[in-house]
């Protein structure tokens, strides 16, 4: 099919110079520059004060479901990372989430360890399993990845109920309870709760996590990441070693996910075969969708419907009678709801909601990286959604889950303009 | 090492046990590859829309239809319904690769899952027994001590293995379907310039798949006495594991991937008495794991899933 | 000439966004051979294609006076097209009868299928020494003629014909136009060709096209295309 592959790649060369020319009237400011610099630090003070507040201002009810907003926003991240970025299909994330989670348990129940300590530990562990796992990923292609993730996602709850689990303390079917609490130490001025504190502490933790994935995806491994996902045999001719490639960025969502699975202690103090249940690994992809895959911030929004969704569908389920009478278990509309919704987001919104709202935020501020910055003052060319700047740890593109990433509208600029010139 | 190895009504019992359990898992692999072959996709739903369809033939059993009357009416259900997934919720992802027709059949999975336990509870329900399992319905063969003998429900299991392969064959080589389902498995778009009708040979191998699928549930509750709404989380992997272990291509490697996978797991735990529980889906992932390594296209495949 | 048995104008083609054909204009008369020719990327396999249904298409294509955009690839491979696809497209783990029989998929008298099967063996003997044989085993040139006889299957109107030289050895190509030309005047179906041996086609031909970027730069009989200077120049190199 070489001749048809040719009518297409340049017929595709003709229409990427066409696509631009959209205008946008917005106020455009340059990366990195000063004013850059202080709209982003702007925006990271915002977030600082909301996370501080928070707190001070919502009951420990609340304050706890936020934690576990932090717990499961750092699993979905390391989903981002390996899915999103890396273009490959985990689904054993779960299974990741489970060994950070039994990890701490057992070594804070039964050995007497410190939280903070037991947080290494996982993650070494899912590192190591990702490593393990994703070994496979070195020679063969997605699907078998897909096949063999399912694999140890489905194997791993059974596992931790089975002799050889109980004899590591994993407590069988019935879980592992591990009962942490600190309390606020008293140089610390903002009046909170010890379940504020707490959250505050798994607030900066992951905000730690966040600016290293967001360091990662802005990498030299990361962008061979998207390069790879994009066009796994142009990375391959440009030096990028496809399989050392994944096999890190799989390595280092399977640690993400053990973090995450430690600091879900902080929330709930049992873990058991149901919470790290394929079911488990379901809703962290569904939030990652929703989200956004190819997205850091994206797993923020994933960790907030993780745990609202089911909260609100519960309560909305149990005040209809009709669907009151169906079950017992409301939490299971919420599994339908997001089944629903994990369909109408690879049909509609392929991209996430992340890249929805730098949209709409383009309208009014955009940033451009300086090589652009000439023609986009002048000529305002590049594509109406101006993706591929670093906004809210967004790297590079965000093509759709899918999509055409090489026909996507939403081209690189930084590549756009060294071509026209 | 078993003190049982030198007992050869151990070890026989332990050869049926295991093709029984294989006869199964090959029938979840035949859907597998049913499915993989034409489309290239794998629908990690496949459990799921199987549980459905034996719950179907709970229900219908429940009303006091006759049993394989109920089997018969939920294979034509599952058959519809399998291929008004392909045609409603899969073909339009068709064109965006293999990542969303994943994420579409995981939404499936979870949407079915829910909706069963919503339906039926998420406690065990008798299984419908299309075969007599009462304690007496067996063939004995060595009176023993220690006895061997085969029940009724292993027969009839790989019995149905044995006519399912046959009509699968006649269908498939011998109809004029069959041939344009092997023509568009052989080189798509070549099929359609032939002008058959691409989309019709997907739905039909969807729609095969959720039949097989049905019957293989409803067959895995009988064995297990139960049928719950997670019946056939656990038989998928091990449906994947004999396809990838024949090749994912395969219509007689699901076969023989099946009921090798089937042998595997009753004679290592069998012969190996220090593993203790229940590791079968660590079996099964060791025996993915080795088959992608040595020989990713399987015993029977013809190719590898294209490499990235 | 009356109504044309095809008749493309304005014909765009796309994949996706990516614009291939700009607005064709091409003929092929009732037991016509007509030739299309054009450097690598071209649009020439594209053109078939959308004849064919294959390629989201704007513009008029008519089939003895039907408009055939906008229809599936089976309807209008129903109306009497039959394409032999670049790189011959055979189907591999099928044996050679099974692939003509694939080739008869529209149609419903099987007595005169199986007539039509013993015809083709007959003109090509290669195929029937081999009929139960898988088609992914056999040489170049033999599957290549499969391709075209179970593209005859379907007892088409019109044969499209995409690069049947391609891979073939020289003497091997000779053959098969004198068994195409003979095919297009026994059985009077009309043939547009797709072909980079332009010489070789140009001599077979009644008319020719030249495609490029998408739009035809050239058309006139065989004669025409063939003594035009810069057609020689950019194609047939002397």
């Amino acid at each position: 099919m070489s001749e048809l592959d040719d009518e297409r790649s340049m017929a595709a060369l003709a229409s990427d110079e066409r696509q631009r020319g959209a205008l946008v009237s917005a106020r455009v400011v340059l990366e990195g520059s000063r004013s850059h610099r202080v709209w982003q630090g702007t925006g990271l003070l915002l977030a600082a004060l909301v996370v501080l507040l928070l707190p001070v201002l919502v009951s420990d009810f609340r304050i706890g479901q936020f934690s576990l907003v932090i717990a499961y926003s750092v699993a979905v991240l390391g989903l981002n990372l390996v899915t999103g970025f890396s273009g490959q299909i985990s689904l054993g994330h779960g299974a990741f989430f489970g060994i950070g989670a039994y990890t701490t348990a057992i070594l804070v129940t039964d050995h007497g360890w410190a939280w903070a300590a037991t947080v290494p530990l996982a993650a070494v562990l899912g590192l190591a399993l990702g490593f393990a796992v994703g070994v496979p990923a070195l020679r063969l292609h997605g699907l078998y990845l897909a096949v063999i993730t399912l694999a140890v996602g489905v194997a791993f709850p059974v596992v931790v109920s089975q002799p050889i689990g109980l004899a590591l303390g994993t407590g069988g079917v019935a879980g592992k309870t591990a009962r942490i609490s600190w309390d606020k130490p008293g140089w610390f001025g903002l009046d909170v709760s010890d379940r504020g504190w707490m959250f505050l502490v798994m607030a900066a933790v992951a905000g730690l996590l966040f600016w290293l994935a967001t360091g990662l995806v802005r990498s030299r491994v990361g962008r061979s990441m998207v390069a790879l996902r994009d066009n796994g045999t142009a990375a391959a001719i440009s030096g990028i070693w496809p399989a050392e490639v994944k096999t890190v960025a799989f390595a280092v969502s399977a640690m993400y996910g053990a973090i995450g699975g430690s600091m879900y202690l902080l929330t709930t103090p049992i873990v058991s075969p149901s919470t790290v249940g394929f079911t488990v690994t379901l809703l962290f992809i569904t939030a990652m969708v929703l989200g956004g895959a190819a997205t850091v911030s994206g797993a923020w929004i994933g960790g907030l419907a993780m745990v609202f969704l089911p909260y609100y569908t519960a309560e909305w389920a149990g005040q209809i009678p009709f669907l009151r009478s169906l079950t017992d278990q409301p939490g299971l509309f919420a599994n339908v709801i997001y089944g629903v919704v994990l369909i109408v987001f690879i049909y509609f919104v392929p991209g996430g909601l992340v890249p929805l709202l730098t949209r709409l935020r383009t309208r009014f501020l955009r940033i451009v990286p300086p090589e652009a910055a000439a023609v986009a003052t002048d000529a305002a060319p590049g594509s109406a959604t101006t993706a591929g700047e670093p906004d809210g740890g967004l790297a590079g593109p965000t093509p759709a889950i899918g999509g055409h990433p090489t026909h996507s509208p939403e081209a690189p600029i930084r590549t756009d303009q060294e071509t026209t010139r | 090492m078993s003190p049982n190895i030198d007992n050869p009504a151990f070890l026989l019992q332990l050869l049926v046990g295991g093709l029984t359990n294989g006869a199964l898992y090959a029938l979840v692999a035949l859907a597998v590859v049913l499915v993989y072959k034409t489309t290239s996709h794998i629908n990690l739903a496949q459990g799921e829309m199987a549980t459905l369809g034996a719950f179907v033939v709970f229900a219908l059993t429940q009303q006091g239809v006759q049993v394989w009357i109920a089997i018969a009416i939920a294979l034509v259900v599952s058959f519809v319904f399998g291929a008004g997934v392909e045609r409603g919720l899969i073909r339009p992802l068709e064109k965006r690769g293999i990542f969303p027709v994943v994420l579409a059949t995981l939404a499936l999975f979870l949407i079915i899952n829910a909706v069963i336990a919503i339906i039926w509870g998420t406690q065990p329900v008798p299984a419908p027994e299309p075969f007599p399992r009462e304690i007496e319905d067996k063939i004995d063969v060595l009176v023993g001590p220690p006895p061997f003998f085969i029940t009724y429900v292993a027969l009839g299991i790989l019995a149905v293995l044995v006519l399912l392969l046959v009509g699968l064959w006649l269908l498939l080589e011998k109809t004029k379907l069959g041939l344009g389902y092997r023509a568009v498995a052989a080189n798509r778009e070549a099929a359609e310039v032939m002008g058959i009708p691409v989309g019709r040979m997907f739905m039909f191998g969807w729609g095969i798949a959720g039949a097989l699928g049905t019957l293989a549930a409803a067959l895995v509750a009988e064995t297990a006495g139960t049928l719950d709404f997670n019946s056939m989380a656990s038989i998928l992997i091990f449906g994947l594991a004999a396809a990838t272990l024949g090749g994912f291509d395969s219509v007689p490697g699901a076969a023989v991937g099946g009921l090798a996978l089937g042998l595997i797991m009753a004679f290592v735990p069998g012969l190996f008495t220090f593993i203790e529980g229940d590791l079968s889906l660590v079996i099964a992932l060791i025996v993915v794991l080795v088959v992608l390594l040595v020989r990713p296209q399987g015993l029977f495949g013809t190719k590898t899933l294209e490499r990235v | 000439m009356a109504e044309p048995l095809l008749e493309l104008s304005g014909v765009h083609a796309a994949y996706g966004d990516a614009e291939v054909l700009r607005g064709i204009d091409l003929v092929v008369g009732e037991g016509e051979v007509v030739v299309l020719l054009g450097a690598n990327g071209a649009g020439k396999t594209t053109t078939l294609r959308s004849i064919c249904g294959m390629v989201g298409t704007r513009g008029s294509i008519r089939l003895g006076g039907t408009e055939l955009v906008g229809r599936p690839t089976e309807w209008i491979i129903r109306r009497g097209i039959a394409h032999v696809p670049q790189g011959r497209g055979v189907f591999g783990v099928l044996n050679v009868e099974e692939n003509l029989r694939v080739g008869a998929w529209g149609r419903k008298d099987t007595k005169a299928i199986e007539a039509d099967i013993e015809r083709w063996y007959g003109v090509f003997p290669r195929l029937g020494e081999r009929r139960g044989q898988l088609a992914g085993g056999m040489s170049g040139g033999e599957q290549q003629m499969l391709a075209i006889a179970r593209g005859l299957m379907a007892r088409p109107k019109l044969l499209l014909l995409d690069e049947p030289s391609l891979g073939l050895a020289q003497i091997i190509t000779r053959g098969l136009f004198a068994q195409l030309e003979d095919i297009n005047r026994e059985e009077s179906v009309s043939m547009l060709i797709v072909e980079q041996n332009a010489e070789l086609a140009l001599s077979f031909a009644s008319r020719g096209y030249v495609i490029e970027s998408g739009s035809i730069v050239l058309s006139g009989t065989a004669d025409e295309v063939r003594g035009n200077d810069e057609m020689r120049r950019a194609y047939l190199g002397y």
